[in-house]
């Protein structure tokens, strides 16, 4: 029996980590293990539901990222409080030296991206865990203008490119976007 | 009983194997993905290289503050304390963190997801002074050489320094080559171009946490070599000499000439250096120990033939 279970939990793990779908590990405990292992199960989290909360929170720190991101552009305010909220380093260093890179220059950010982003993977048994972003940006209509004429930059602009984002899970819980890259030579 | 205890261990041994397989396959995909964060822009920054060509720029290499000028031997243009490719850099930078002239990268101090290990702390690199394209996340048991360093006025002054250009002086001497040969023991003129670029007061200033120095770089004396081992101090650009003018016909310069002319007939390329002495003083009144400098014009030539006397 001892044996049973522990294959069992062992392929369990696999088919997490091979990032099949969950519910099947799910399904199976619930119906041959439960009146077993009763008392485990109920202090541990259901890893279907943990997963999509890792998903929502990395979705939600992505976008957080992309809006403080947007307003400290705006402001021409590299050190804008908002945007250690969703970044962590070293993409929250790369934002914040673009900003202020724009800031010496006169420039500023303008327009509004468009942003439609989904999860490519998620890896919470992983230290640190980590959800995977991909996003087609829109980056056509914001742009990088001179603050005092809203002249374009000459050389600037954007377009719809593949941008890839790592969310990763920090100690204190919190879920924050530590890398990512646009792909110019991956339009969408 | 031992037999399903074998069992047992042969599963977990089969599924760690398997599991081996199965990461093997992800994380070096992963650790592509990461480890070159920089290759790209942030994704909301597609055009984040549009200054890249521009000088003065932190992370562009040879870009502003090169002070050297052409034909210059003496001071050099850095000789500041935080050096990159012979490029003066601040020493601090905001958002990178303390520079170590060792590695040519900046160091700081940074949280990671992760807890680094027992007895390190998390900082985060950007090397090749300063290139963000070379970044990374390194965990390091004591701080790198310069961190933490408080601001330097010298290299505050030495980083105002590198953003003006000291330029050498732009020669010019009658009588001119390519007007006519001068006489033996006639005097000869000595003149540069007396702008600021050449001559002085240039003014910058630079800034780091809280503490601003300003310099003043100017010229003290130029000195002309005649192409003969004669050299000749002047405090100033000096007097442009007028050929229209025949009162000047055969007279010596007011404040820089060669007035005893040359003892011999030949042709010489008449050089100059000047010496800068660049004050500096932070935003407090405390003023520092001068700066010199020193920049070394290209020649310029001088034919000189006999005085041939003529009788009837």
């Amino acid at each position: 029996m001892r044996g049973r279970q522990l294959r069992r939990a062992a392929i369990c793990l696999l088919a997490v980590v091979a990032a099949m779908p969950v519910t099947a590990c799910t399904s199976g405990r619930e119906t041959v293990e439960r009146p077993t292992v009763a008392r485990d199960d109920e202090q541990r989290t259901d890893p279907d539901v943990e997963r999509q909360a890792a998903e929502k929170a990395a979705l939600d720190a992505y976008s957080g990222y992309l809006a403080a991101s947007r307003a400290a552009g705006v402001r021409s305010d590299p050190r804008a409080p908002e945007l250690s909220r969703f970044l962590g380093d070293p993409l929250l260093t790369r934002v914040r030296v673009s900003i202020r890179e724009a800031k010496e220059r006169g420039a500023m950010r303008t327009g509004t991206l468009k942003s439609d982003p989904t999860v490519t993977a998620v890896s919470l048994d992983a230290k640190p865990a980590t959800v995977e972003i991909q996003d087609c940006l829109d980056t056509t209509s914001y742009r990088l203008v001179y603050a005092k004429d809203k002249r374009p930059v000459p050389g600037s602009g954007g377009g719809r490119h593949l941008a890839t984002a790592t969310a990763s899970r920090y100690p204190d819980g919190r879920w924050l976007i530590n890398y990512g890259a646009t792909h110019l030579d991956q339009p969408c | 009983m031992l037999s399903r205890a074998a069992t047992t261990r042969r599963a977990i041994a089969g599924v760690g194997l398997a599991l081996l397989l199965v990461l093997g396959a992800t994380v070096p995909a992963a650790a592509a993905l990461r480890a070159d964060p920089g290759a790209g822009c942030p994704p909301d920054q597609p055009d984040c290289s549009v200054w890249d060509d521009e000088p003065g720029n932190p992370g562009d290499p040879g870009g502003g503050g090169d002070n050297g000028g052409g034909g210059d031997e003496g001071g050099g243009g850095g000789g500041g304390v935080c050096q990159w490719n012979g490029r003066t850099i601040p020493c601090y930078d905001e958002d990178l963190g303390w520079f170590n002239n060792g590695d040519g990268c900046y160091y700081k101090l940074t949280e990671a997801p992760d807890p680094p290990p027992e007895g390190q702390q998390w900082y985060l690199k950007t090397c090749n002074g300063g290139d963000l394209g070379a970044q990374e996340m390194v965990t390091l048991a004591d701080p790198p050489p310069g961190f933490g360093a408080p601001p330097d006025p010298e290299e505050l002054a030495r980083r105002a320094l590198a953003s003006i250009k000291l330029l050498p002086a732009r020669l010019k001497v009658a009588p001119r080559k390519d007007v006519g040969p001068g006489l033996v023991g006639l005097p000869v003129w000595m003149w540069a171009t007396p702008t600021p670029s050449y001559f002085g007061p240039l003014t910058a200033s630079a800034s780091d946490r809280g503490l601003t120095v300003s310099i003043e770089a100017k010229v003290d004396r130029i000195v002309w070599n005649m192409g003969n081992g004669d050299k000749v101090p002047c405090e100033g650009p000096g007097t442009p000499y007028d050929a229209k003018d025949k009162a000047l016909a055969g007279r010596a310069s007011p404040d820089c000439g060669y007035d005893e002319g040359y003892p011999k007939a030949g042709t010489y390329r008449v050089g100059a250096t000047t010496y800068w002495t660049v004050r500096w003083w932070t935003d407090g009144g405390v003023e520092g120990e001068p700066i010199q400098q020193t920049r070394t014009s290209g020649t310029v030539p001088i034919q000189i033939n006999e005085l041939q006397v003529v009788t009837r």
